[in-house]
């Protein structure tokens, strides 16, 4: 049966990017765990020839048209940020 | 006067010979919520201001011969509403003031001459079944303060039943509008998916999440998703199905139809007085003429299962965007960008939406992906196949909207309870067919109980008429609940 | 040891759709920073994507022109990764049916065809554009969303100079499509490398080194150059290779370790619920191939079969579409193919490097061309005249009969008018014509220099050469 480990878990943690505090990290992993256990019992169904469901309803080639739009609300978008600088969007230097 | 005696089609028919004003419902309605809110706590936003400015505009004549011109209405806070702050009950939004555009269904709305008192609340994200995950307040149950009104749309359904606004707009990706409704005996529907327009509804899981309304009784709820229902081009799962007149479905006659009754949807889990209340029910149809049978729907038991890795894993993409680079709650003391990702998401999100989110997260991972989430969408096929099966044979499918009454608040609901109830309402949105949960009935403590009534895709107006009638028959529409029916 | 290279490039090209892939908005490269964006394109919450399809119509032309079969049916995942130019937190792109495969084009190096195969092509958004000051990094979302396609080659390159005619070529033909400007400079064409070196012989391939930072086809070609070196030398030592990024440097022409690849690297894939699968059926794929013009290779033979050119100069004017259709129009109005092309490839070109301009930077036109060239055919003008005449076509462009007329360009080629000229000058230089009767034939250049000075450059050097030789023998 497959299970999280604290080390999955710490995995999981970083490439969803949250935190996990150290008190948390048992109970979470119990509650994780819990709900894997219960979906187990899909795997044992017999899917061979199945095609999977990936969208709400079964609609195939819905395209717009190629017409620009131009949005005017770009400064008050800005003014949503934390933080901007003059027309740009601004976050702590990247190094790399 | 109150809200609560009146439908949307009398109120009209009072607007049109003006023996109200929408300025004076308006009224009532914000009155009604100074004098209730404090208790029930549905709304986090109300727009008093602009709710007047509209209702005199509907006055003056700019909204005639539209639909629900002049009738109030709170939306869902995960619907987007231009110029009206928009949080999702998280932490993370709760200064998002202004989205900068409408959903379709709020421009809709507009376009119909419904006027907006406010935003209410919601489990953050739409993620929980109590409202209780709301990082700002708890909505009461107005039948009864000490228990929850259901989730996650549980402030549209208690701003309903408390009689706050006429109508609510909830969404639904697993039951979200359909259990608050049953458990605040009032009329939800969680439409066919692609009925109504997402655009502008912030996505739980983008395939299971349709929008709806949460009423009173069934032939408002009809006037409603009329209004709200229809192609939408800037969502491409919407339908271009033509979207048929419900009202004029809403007939008391079922005679000759054909229902069916899930052996799965009525286990040991089920509650005495829930089973009694789906038995009492078909024996009701029964009187009116309609066949109902027992069927075996195997699958149906895969549901929450199935449930819990699709939504999860797909809430777990929907959550990424929440960065806090262009908008959203932003850690003060981020050392790196990463550290900025990661402290502003560990505090803008609660431990609900973590919880999803780590858990969708790893269903995607690595080998998880394909063995649960591919598995899973596979499943949902299978159960999809099972309904059309059902629906094929039956017009309709019965089964109780949740396994027994609102949940205490700050209690935490037994797990095999919490996986029934999932059963019962997520298996209708994978199956991507309609659902409505009619009051059916009260327990000895005096809570609401509901029934659900699933159609096929598209065949809203067939639910629509079993709703009605059942309504119609059984008349537990007509009690008010102890907070907010003020003329009880 | 000898080693063989194996190199496979990834080029993303930028479709010039007029709005975005999945947005409305413009799609505009060089206007103000945040300029072309809408709450889509910011990834607000309850945006939603919808295809355009153009960009499809794009992605199939440009897969088609690189003999690629088109899928039958795709749809579009999601790769999630956090960054901030990446706004919803998963680009839209697709993984496991992209829109063209199995695709090829031919390269020619050192005389020798080689065909490169195509292993896919695949549809998906651009993201944004990060600039970084010691202050902080700032985020422009213009870019975002603009339709790219993916253009993964086989790993059947075997040297730089292979990869070099592999851009070229795969540039040229989609420049002829029309989907795109690849404007290298721009952005709108961008290229990462990978390359192996495996001992010679032996079918296994070694570990690959991914190549970024690569602004030019020049630098291209210089970074695999320098890597190759570097990884022989690493494997003859008896080193390994790490499976790593590399950053190839303009100035110093070396590369540079970005980082190690991380194998925990999980981009979580997943058809994008949002957006419903496309299907593709016969009669929307033969309307596109229907619309792909005459492609480079096809366009050179015409040229060597039907206009007498070398192989070599039709080659060289097809590279580039502009110029083809510029000497095209020019033959059909009438000018000499051979000539016309001369003068492409020869003045045209280098006043095009010497200013860093494109052909349709200049005033001249196809038209004009062939006028000047019929001049010079018909001894209206000298070659040399015909160097003034076409540096005025080329900058201020305009007729050139009337520029000839006017600038009095026309050639002297009236015996008795160049007789009185050349008179005058054998009686200013007794000297030449002794050293001509004596033998030294280079007296002769410089007499006829003078007739030139004396006419500012306009006589009929046939007829000077001639009539000098005739006057000189009279005296």
């Amino acid at each position: 049966m497959a299970q999280l480990t604290e080390e999955k878990l710490a995995h999981i943690a970083d490439q969803s990017r949250l935190y996990i505090a150290d008190d948390e990290v048992a109970s979470l992993l119990d509650d994780l765990n819990d709900t894997i256990s219960y979906t187990e019992k899909i795997t044992k169904i017999d899917t061979d020839h199945v095609k999977a469901t990936t969208n709400g309803n079964q609609l195939t080639n819905v395209l717009r048209e190629d017409i620009p739009v131009k949005w005017e609300e770009r400064d008050a978008a800005l003014e949503h940020a934390p933080e901007h600088d003059g027309a740009h969007f601004k976050v702590p230097t990247i190094m790399d | 006067m109150s809200l609560h005696k009146y439908s949307i089609n009398q109120l009209e028919e009072m607007l049109d010979k003006k023996e109200i004003s929408a300025q004076e419902l308006t009224d009532m309605s914000v009155k009604q919520i100074k004098a209730v809110d404090n208790d029930i706590q549905a709304f986090l936003t109300v727009t008093e201001e602009e709710a007047l400015k509209n209702a005199k505009a509907v006055d003056e004549g700019q909204a005639t011969g539209k639909s629900l011109a002049g009738i109030p209405v709170s939306i869902k806070d995960n619907i987007v509403t231009k110029g009206t702050r928009t949080t999702c009950a998280s932490k993370m939004l709760e200064n998002f003031t202004d989205p900068l555009y409408d959903a379709t269904i709020v421009e809709k709305l507009n376009e119909a001459g419904a006027v907006s008192v406010g935003k209410v609340n919601l489990d953050e994200f739409a993620m929980g079944s109590t409202t209780e995950t709301s990082a700002f307040q708890k909505t009461k149950n107005p039948w009864n303060t000490d228990h929850v009104p259901g989730g996650s749309s549980g402030g549209s359904a208690a701003s309903v039943a408390a009689g706050e606004v006429i109508f609510s707009i909830g969404s639904d990706t697993g039951g979200s509008i359909r259990q608050p409704a049953a458990f605040c005996g009032v009329t939800g529907m969680k439409p066919t998916y692609g009925l109504v327009s997402r655009y502008g509804l912030v996505p739980m899981a983008p395939s299971l999440d349709q929008a709806g309304p949460i009423t009173r009784t069934v032939a408002d709820n009809a006037r409603v998703l009329q209004a709200i229902a229809g192609h939408d081009v800037n969502d491409a799962t919407s339908s271009k199905q033509a979207v048929p007149d419900y009202s004029a479905s809403l007939k008391e006659d079922v005679k000759g139809l054909k229902i069916a009754v899930p052996k799965q949807f009525m286990t040991d889990m089920i509650s005495e007085e829930v089973r009694e209340a789906v038995n009492n029910a078909v024996k009701v149809f029964e009187s009116l003429g309609v066949v109902c049978e027992e069927v075996d729907m195997p699958n149906v038991a895969y549901a929450e299962s199935a449930y819990y890795i699709i939504s999860s894993a797909e809430s777990a993409s929907a959550m990424a965007r929440y960065d806090s680079v262009r908008y959203g709650h932003r850690a003060e003391s981020a050392e790196s960008m990463i550290d900025m990702y990661k402290q502003s998401r560990t505090e803008g999100f609660g431990k609900e939406v973590k919880r999803r989110i780590m858990l969708g997260t790893a269903m995607l991972s690595g080998e998880w992906n394909e063995a649960y989430f591919r598995k899973a969408q596979k499943v949902r096929t299978i159960i999809t196949n099972e309904f059309k099966q059902t629906l094929s044979e039956y017009d309709l499918i019965l089964g109780p909207t949740t396994a027994q009454e609102a949940f205490k608040l700050n209690e935490t609901p037994d797990k095999q309870v919490t996986q029934m109830n999932d059963r019962l309402t997520t298996s209708v949105n994978l199956a991507g067919v309609p659902g409505l949960s009619v009051p059916a009935g009260f327990t000895k403590s005096g809570l609401p109980l509901g029934i659900q009534l699933i159609g096929n895709h598209f065949d809203e107006s067939t639910v629509y008429r079993a709703g009605y009638t059942f309504e119609q028959a059984t008349g537990y529409t007509e009690k008010l609940p102890t907070i907010g029916g003020s003329e009880q | 040891m000898k080693f063989e290279t194996i190199i496979g490039l990834e080029v993303h090209v930028e479709l010039k759709t007029d709005s975005k892939i999945f947005s409305s908005s413009p799609n505009k490269f060089g206007n103000e920073p945040n300029e072309n964006i809408n709450p889509k394109d910011l990834g607000y919450p309850g945006t939603l994507p919808v295809l355009n399809k153009e960009a499809v119509n794009y992605g199939m032309k440009a897969s088609m022109a690189l003999n690629c079969d088109i899928a039958d049916e795709t749809v579009f995942d999601r790769k999630h990764y956090f960054y901030p130019d990446n706004p919803a937190a998963y680009q839209i792109s697709q993984d496991e049916q992209p829109i063209g495969e199995h695709g090829w084009i031919e390269i020619e190096v050192d005389g020798k065809k080689k065909k490169i195969g195509i292993e896919r092509i695949h549809l998906e958004e651009d993201a944004g554009k990060l600039t970084h000051t010691a202050d902080g990094s700032l985020v422009d979302y213009n870019r975002q969303g603009t339709p790219l396609i993916e253009i993964v080659s086989d790993p059947d390159i075997r040297t730089p100079d292979e990869a070099y005619a592999y851009l070229e070529k795969l540039k040229s033909i989609i420049q002829y499509t029309g989907v795109s400007d690849v404007r290298m400079e721009e952005g709108s064409l961008r290229c990462d490398a990978n390359i192996s070196l495996r001992p010679e012989g032996q079918e296994e391939f070694g570990t690959k080194v991914e190549l970024k930072n690569l602004n030019s086809f020049a630098f291209v070609k210089s970074g695999l150059e320098y890597e190759e070196k570097r990884q022989a030398k690493i494997l003859s030592e008896g080193g390994k290779m790490e499976q790593e990024t590399r950053r190839y440097d303009e100035k110093t022409k070396k590369t540079t370790l970005m980082r190690i690849k991380d194998s925990a690297d999980d981009y979580r894939l997943f058809p994008d619920p949002d957006i419903v699968p496309l299907e593709i059926d016969a009669a929307w794929k033969e309307k596109i191939r229907a619309e792909i013009p005459e492609l480079p290779d096809a366009r050179k033979q015409r040229y060597v079969e039907e206009m007498e050119l070398s192989a070599y100069d039709a080659g060289v004017i097809t590279a580039s579409k502009e110029m083809a259709d510029f000497f095209e129009a020019a033959v059909d109005h009438g000018g000499d193919a051979k000539l016309v092309a001369n003068w492409l490839m020869g003045d045209l070109s280098a006043y095009l490097n010497k200013h860093h301009q494109e052909l349709h930077d200049l005033a001249i036109t196809p038209e004009a061309l062939s006028k000047m060239v019929k001049l010079i055919e018909d001894g209206t003008i000298s070659s040399k005249i015909a160097k003034k005449v076409f540096t005025e076509l080329l900058e201020n462009g305009g007729d050139p009969e009337k520029i000839v007329k006017d600038k009095g360009l026309v050639q002297i080629s009236d015996e008795g008018q160049l007789k009185e000229i050349i008179g005058k000058v054998l009686d200013n230089n007794e000297q030449s014509i002794e050293d001509y009767k004596n033998g030294k034939d280079k007296a002769i250049g410089f007499l006829v220099g003078q007739v030139m000075k004396e006419t500012k450059g306009q006589a009929n050097p046939q007829k000077v050469n001639q009539i000098l030789k005739e006057e000189i023998e009279k005296r």
